[in-house]
């Protein structure tokens, strides 16, 4: 094996930082590590893609309002630019103590060419996002028989099969769809919840609305519940639950609804699925879009003297440990202090875990599980804002435990202390759109804070216009450019 | 009404009037809440960079 002392010509007293993956948070802690640290310290990213996807805008490519090189661009000349080195492989396993050849921890990484090397360093941010965990469900996936838009290409591959499908209607034929969660542990619904809305306004606008039947399938307990227990909102003299919000969307548009589902296997033109009550049932589709559960990516860890290490550093989610309480308990007992604050390795405090990549101390949901012993409960998200907020979070302490010398990070950010805003486009437009623009403060619960609902009910609000489409639209823009690392992008923030 | 209408969840559901819909898409109105709504998130924004970690008396 090779190892790779990528970079510059580095003098004394440098530093090597590596970020694994070039997602939302590893993209943004690269850029703000660069900004923050001087030119003699490196900066490498280590990626198996060589695009940046801005991937809330996959919804739109995958309803055909937008093309896949409208939210992608190639990472190397960007890095190139910024002084930041730019490695496309595939990081298969840590050394954070080095091995007995070499004192140096690194990182083991596969090339595109299958050569395997390592790339020493000293700070390393792990934010290779998940893996798309197909698997869990047989027939899951574009492999198989539905849709995703997880990544551009799986977006562009549904905008593709969508438009065979309006083509079909206008010719008479009626079609089902169906839209949601593909397994009874999945995140991300409110990118479901996107594509169902878009979905539907798209076939408005191709005149095959009433051609169409366009079912909802999730593993919430109640529509409304995006991972995060749902929410509670101020509006029109009413504090209402996110479950009425969406309820209310979903019925204006004439979408139907099952919540409390694991599907079990997707079959060509039909899925299986179990629901809370035990109940084994199946729905037909023609077309279905559904999202996978997420795992970690599968990285290994390894001692000095070579002994395995992985389960000391990854939960068995194959997420990274970091700062968080991990300890077992019920539901009753989670508190907002379980979550991570600074997403710190206990063991190795030069490693950092970012965005996806940060093992969750528990859900946010109440768990759920039926008498067979399925779990059906949405995990938490981790994506977006929160996603980059710690990324730029981890640059800054980095930054600062290299400027000062020491081992112990300065700020913090847990998401039981943190806000997100999100906007959740609902139809693309400048004159007839919509989205559901929501803030919500803080993202995780706290009772302890919050006894009522948990959250700061004058900071927690959603209401659905045009507005929230140009914001969705302008955010597109903003984001891509900052992305770029433009002029003023560290002024656009995350 | 049949039987399947009452089974199904979306008849029970709160649906908006045809004025709440036209305000969703009436240019100036939209104009206001494009203001408020950007006020709300930088508010948010503002609040989740993270802090400074105080240490307690006698940590470290």
């Amino acid at each position: 094996m090779l190892l790779l002392v990528s970079g510059l010509v580095l003098g004394r007293g440098y530093m090597r930082v590596v970020v694994l993956g070039a997602g939302v948070s590893g993209h943004t802690a690269a850029s703000f590590l660069r900004r923050y640290l001087p030119s003699k310290h490196s900066v490498t990213v280590i990626s198996p893609k060589s695009t940046y996807n801005w991937i809330p805008s996959n919804i739109w490519v995958g309803v055909g309002k937008m093309r896949r090189e409208d939210v992608v661009f190639e990472l190397a000349p960007i890095y190139r630019k910024a002084g930041i080195d730019f490695i496309l492989g595939k990081a298969t396993a840590l050394y954070p103590e080095g091995d007995l050849g070499a004192g140096q921890p690194y990182v083991k990484v596969e090339l595109e060419d299958t050569t395997q090397v390592a790339v020493p360093f000293d700070f390393l941010v792990n934010a290779t996002g998940p893996k798309l965990n197909f698997g869990a469900t047989k027939g899951l996936g574009p492999e198989g028989f539905s849709y995703s838009v997880c990544t551009d290409d799986h977006a562009a591959h549904a905008s593709e099969a969508l438009m065979e499908r309006i083509a079909l209607m206008k010719r008479g034929a009626r079609q089902k769809f169906l839209v949601g969660t593909g397994h009874g542990m999945c995140t991300c619904q409110g990118a479901a919840f996107e594509y169902i809305v878009n979905l539907e306004f798209t076939l408005r606008q191709a005149g095959v609305r009433d051609k169409a039947d366009i079912r909802w399938i999730s593993n919430e307990f109640e529509l409304g519940d995006f991972g995060m227990g749902g929410l509670h909102l101020k509006r029109g003299g009413y504090i209402t639950h996110s479950k009425l919000f969406t309820e209310s969307l979903f019925a204006e548009r004439g979408l139907h609804w099952i919540t409390r589902a694991h599907v079990r296997e997707v079959q060509d033109g039909r899925v299986y699925y179990e629901n809370l009550e035990g109940d084994e049932l199946e729905e037909a589709f023609d077309f279905a879009m559904l999202l996978p559960p997420f795992t970690g990516v599968g990285l290994q860890a390894f001692d000095r003297a070579g002994g395995e290490i992985t389960q000391e550093l990854f939960a068995p989610s194959g997420f990274m440990k970091v700062d968080a309480d991990y300890t077992a308990k019920p539901f009753e007992e989670w508190k907002a202090a379980d979550w991570p604050k600074t997403y710190q390795s206990k063991r190795y405090p030069r490693i950092f875990a970012t965005g996806i990549a940060f093992a969750p101390p528990h859900g946010i949901s109440r768990p759920m599980k039926n008498s067979k012993g399925t779990v059906i409960t949405p995990s938490p998200p981790r994506t977006g804002m929160p996603s980059a907020i710690i990324g730029k979070l981890t640059a800054r302490n980095i930054a600062e435990m290299i400027k000062r010398g020491v081992e112990e990070p300065r700020y913090e950010a847990s998401m039981a202390k943190m806000g997100a805003a999100c906007v959740a486009s609902a139809g693309a437009s400048l004159l007839s759109g919509s989205a559901a623009s929501m803030t919500v403060f803080p993202i995780v619960p706290d009772f302890e804070t919050y006894p009522e609902y948990g959250r700061d009910i004058n900071r927690t609000f959603g209401e659905i216009g045009l507005a929230g489409h140009w914001i969705k639209y302008l955010l597109h823009h903003l984001f891509i450019y900052k992305a770029k690392l433009n002029p003023g992008w560290p002024l656009i923030p995350e | 009404m049949d039987s399947d209408t009452l089974r199904d969840p979306s008849y029970f559901a709160a649906r908006p009037s045809r004025f709440v819909l036209f305000l969703r898409t009436f240019i100036p109105w939209q104009l206001f809440r494009f203001a408020w709504i950007n006020l709300k998130m930088i508010d948010i924004i503002s609040r989740s960079h993270g802090k400074r970690i105080r240490k307690t008396k006698g940590a470290g």
